[in-house]
């Protein structure tokens, strides 16, 4: 194993070490299976000492966690939310999760077998399992979620990643059969996130439009007691919890903490405040310059992992004039940006440079992909010059009296006015006269299906490419979907295909490449960077874990003293 | 008087008339609408954004929409949130009780500081002690309150961890904000104090009493700053509309959940029942402040009730 390929691995050890779901002796036999030194691993020790949140401890139980989060909080209803926010991950559960490795582990199933000839999936689910509301949660309330998903009425924006599946049964309380259209290797990748979370769709029915704003029905640890967007969300222990048999949950009864409060801090700097000055106890997307001095507080605990997102922005292939629809001048503005010095000015370093569409973390990335929009502007100057554009007396380009000028729209947020400037400033050295236009959320999503020149769009997800088949899927342009660049490119179609018809983990890594090409290449969208995640806690937090492969941590095992 | 109270309401009404049409038309002719604030997924279709502003009744002329609205208020039906599903009743009292206990409380800091330190300049006037106050109060009516605000969150809550930075309804969490909001209206009140004050030194009436052998500090609280108040308290009228203009900024920079904080978040994501109606509450607040203010004038000055 080389270096660069071992160091995701490492890494992981480490978080998960920092993290304190390793032990010493563990990490230590990790770290020389991975072929790293002895003075290597006592380095990475000794860096490491003091920084770990510790599980040691008799849990004590009560009292609230208070959670910064970076992010307006969404609706709680998983057919149909923005995204989904930390308090999913203590309301509701799904029939599988990832643990801290990224294997599969039961949660609402118990187990599952896949048909050999890949066509169906049984899951064995739990039995006499509820509801928070007490109404049964068997097979056949799984398959009623499952059909709402399906169902176009419901509005899911994710159902052309659920099109391999033709059906789901439920032939008795505890068997469920997802039967597929054709191999689909993805679908646990789908499963696992929280818009497919389990909720009682009989429930969500009687509330109609307020289901996840004044209510919800799911089987987690925790009750919701108040949802105010903008301001905060609120849990408290669900009493008659059942308990989980997810196997990296320690605790497997009833959550110690008594409730949650997440606050929703949107201003960047007032993050760092809050919990250095012991306002919250833990805390989501700290500002990167804030980082390096809540990692000098000996208060704090600072967990830095990949995060599964992404900044891109769109070029609407109908603006013909500009030549969008022309992969030579789409290709020419990707090399007019110069990713490595946005993340060095604007991330501090942590983060990376997207020459595809994904984050080098995901076990699906291929570096093949950075080979293609490297930053390069006399490249990106010839390339235009060779699609007519010629420079006008005040330096922006002009073709058949057309001066290159559009508008970007990205969503209000200081870092999003930011990336947008830098994108700005850098298209300019081009002779690309780009109007960056700043909207509140209720004007820019609006905005963004009524066929603007470009749309600047962070993502998060975690199976990144499952998520960014939505923008660049054809089937989703023209207001169908978020493909708000109207990209219809065939390669991208057909990488689509084959991802959503892979039979095995083989077929998914080579579909999974063949994607990224074809978007690195063909340019649907220009990808930009992607930010690492941060998270922090205070040192009365204990159990509180954030991993790789989760969004956002479980909360069972959280307890305060 | 009776005429001149009937007039007074009837500007009144006829304003606030004017503003719920002009808030109704302005806030659906603004860009953007319900679906994208929040409510809809944004990678909703086109089609399932129409359908959901077809539920809400958007896809009606305006001035239908705004007979329907009437139609609700005269029910005595406010409606309920896009974004949350609370009734607009329920946001009242939670966000009404918040903004009443921050002004209130903005007010009764501005006046224990102001009042004293007016005086304070008047009877020392032209010492450092006057000075000292009059720069204050340039200072206090100088400082932009955002900023002012970060200063103040900056040195309380980062550097010294005395305060917390935002968050209610703690009185802790009470003390920045009302101390920004108090700002610009204590040095105001404090500028006023003095040029009344000394204004009312130079009466007759003072010498009088200076002559009859009254202590000094009795002739100054209980008789020079008596009348000196007069304009003072006819300034509240109008502080209390300043108030509600500033609340707008400093509840939402402390994240004080107040009417102010409530109404940028519900304009921002186009939540058009609490947008209106908390537009409306605020100017009809402002408005009656104004009224009252002119029904004393009218009381204190009979010729003001002729004019």
């Amino acid at each position: 194993m080389d270096g660069a390929s071992s160091r995701p691995a490492v890494q992981g050890l480490v978080d998960q070490y920092v993290g304190g779901r390793l032990s010493r002796r563990q990490f230590v036999k990790g770290a020389l299976a991975l072929g790293l030194g002895i003075t290597t691993i006592g380095g990475i020790l000794a860096a490491c000492s003091g920084a770990t949140n510790s599980t040691s401890g008799t849990p004590k139980k009560g009292g609230t966690l208070k959670e910064g989060y970076d992010l307006d909080f969404s609706r709680l209803d998983p057919i149909n939310t923005n995204w989904y926010d930390p308090a999913f991950y203590a309301v509701y559960e799904s029939l599988v999760t990832n643990d801290p490795q990224g294997n599969y582990v039961p949660q609402i199933a118990s187990s599952w077998t896949a048909a050999s000839d890949g066509l169906s999936v049984t899951f064995k689910i739990r039995s006499g399992l509820k509801f928070q509301s007490g109404a049964p949660l068997n097979a056949a309330a799984i398959k009623a979620v499952y059909d709402g998903i399906a169902d176009p009425k419901n509005g899911s924006p994710l159902g052309s990643v659920w099109v391999p599946v033709a059906s789901t049964d439920a032939p008795d309380d505890t068997t469920l059969v997802i039967k597929l259209k054709h191999p689909y290797f993805d679908l646990f990748n789908i499963v696992k996130t929280g818009y497919w979370d389990i909720i009682n769709m009989a429930y969500r029915t009687q509330l109609g439009d307020k289901y996840g704003q004044q209510g919800v029905d799911g089987s987690g640890p925790f009750k919701l007691t108040e949802w105010v967007p903008g301001s905060h969300t609120s849990v408290k222990r669900w009493e008659d919890y059942p308990g989980t048999v997810t196997p990296f949950i320690q605790n497997k009864g009833k959550p110690y903490l008594d409730g949650i409060n997440w606050l929703t801090i949107l201003d960047a700097p007032q993050r760092a405040i809050q919990i250095q000055n012991g306002e919250i106890d833990t805390l989501r997307g700290p500002a990167f310059q804030d980082i390096t001095r809540l990692q000098a507080d000996s208060n704090l605990t600072v967990t830095q992992l990949k995060e599964w997102s992404g900044y891109f922005f769109s070029l609407n292939f109908k603006r013909t004039d500009l030549g969008f629809n022309d992969v030579n001048v789409r290709q020419a503005l990707s090399h007019a940006i110069d990713r490595a010095s946005i993340v060095k000015a604007l991330l501090f370093t942590h983060g990376e440079p997207l020459y595809g569409p994904i984050t080098s973390a995901d076990k699906s990335y291929t570096k093949d992909v950075e080979q293609f929009n490297q930053f390069d502007v006399t490249k990106a100057k010839s390339m235009l010059s060779a699609a007519g554009w010629k420079a006008g007396s005040d330096g922006i380009l002009v073709k058949g009296g057309k001066r290159f000028t559009f508008e970007m729209i990205i969503q209000a947020e200081s870092f999003n006015q930011q990336l947008g400037s830098v994108i700005q400033a850098q298209l300019k050295t081009v002779g690309v006269d780009l109007k960056v236009s700043s909207l509140d959320r209720g004007t820019f999503f609006n905005k963004a299906f009524a066929n603007p020149d470009s749309v600047m769009f962070f993502y998060l997800w975690p199976v990144p490419i499952d998520v960014v088949t939505l923008f660049v899927n054809s089937v989703n342009a023209n207001g169908k979907g978020p493909n708000w660049g109207n990209a219809v490119v065939p390669q991208v179609d057909a990488a689509i295909a084959a991802w959503q018809s892979a039979a095995n983990q083989d077929g998914l890594v080579a579909a999974g490449k063949q994607f990224q090409l074809a978007i690195a290449e063909q340019l649907p969208f220009v990808p930009v960077i992607n930010r690492d995640a941060f998270w922090v806690n205070r040192k009365n937090v204990h159990g509180w874990h954030p991993d790789q492969w989760n969004l956002y941590p479980y909360y069972n095992d959280v307890w305060l003293d | 008087m009776a005429s001149y109270l009937a007039r007074r309401t009837g500007y009144m009404v006829l304003i606030l008339a004017i503003s719920s049409v002009v808030i109704f038309y302005a806030l659906r002719s603004a860009p953007g609408g319900p679906s994208g604030g929040g409510v809809l997924s944004p990678l909703s279709s086109q089609e399932i954004r129409q359908a959901y502003e077809k539920r809400l009744g958007l896809d009606q002329p305006i001035y239908t929409q705004y007979f329907i609205y009437l139609g609700h208020i005269a029910t005595g039906d406010l409606g309920t949130s896009l974004v949350n599903g609370t009734p607009i009743t329920e946001l009242l009292q939670t966000h009404a009780r918040n903004s009443l206990i921050l002004g209130l409380t903005a007010l009764l800091v501005s006046y224990l500081i102001a009042i004293p330190l007016g005086v304070l300049a008047a009877v020392k006037r032209n010492t450092w002690v006057d000075q000292l106050a009059m720069g204050g109060a340039i200072l206090g009516m100088g400082i932009p309150n955002f900023w002012l605000a970060l200063i103040l969150v900056y040195f309380f809550s980062l550097r010294l961890g005395l305060l917390p930075s935002a968050g209610c309804c703690d009185p802790p969490q009470l003390i920045m904000p009302a101390l920004v909001l108090a700002a610009e209206g204590t040095a105001v009140t404090m500028r006023m104090t003095r040029s009344s004050m000394l204004e009312h030194l130079r009466d007759d009436f003072v010498r009088a009493l200076r002559a009859k052998g009254l202590p000094e500090w009795q002739v100054i609280i209980r008789h020079v700053l008596r009348n000196a108040l007069i304009p003072v308290i006819s300034l509240t009228g109008l502080r209390l509309g300043w108030l509600v203009g500033y609340a707008l900024i400093v509840e939402t920079i402390f994240r004080w959940p107040g009417v102010g904080y409530l109404l940028v978040d519900s304009i921002i994501r186009r939540d058009y029942p609490v947008a209106q109606f908390f537009s409306l509450l605020l100017i009809l607040f402002v408005l009656l402040a104004n009224w009252f203010a002119d029904i004393a004038y009218g009381l204190a000055n009979p010729r003001i009730r002729v004019a």
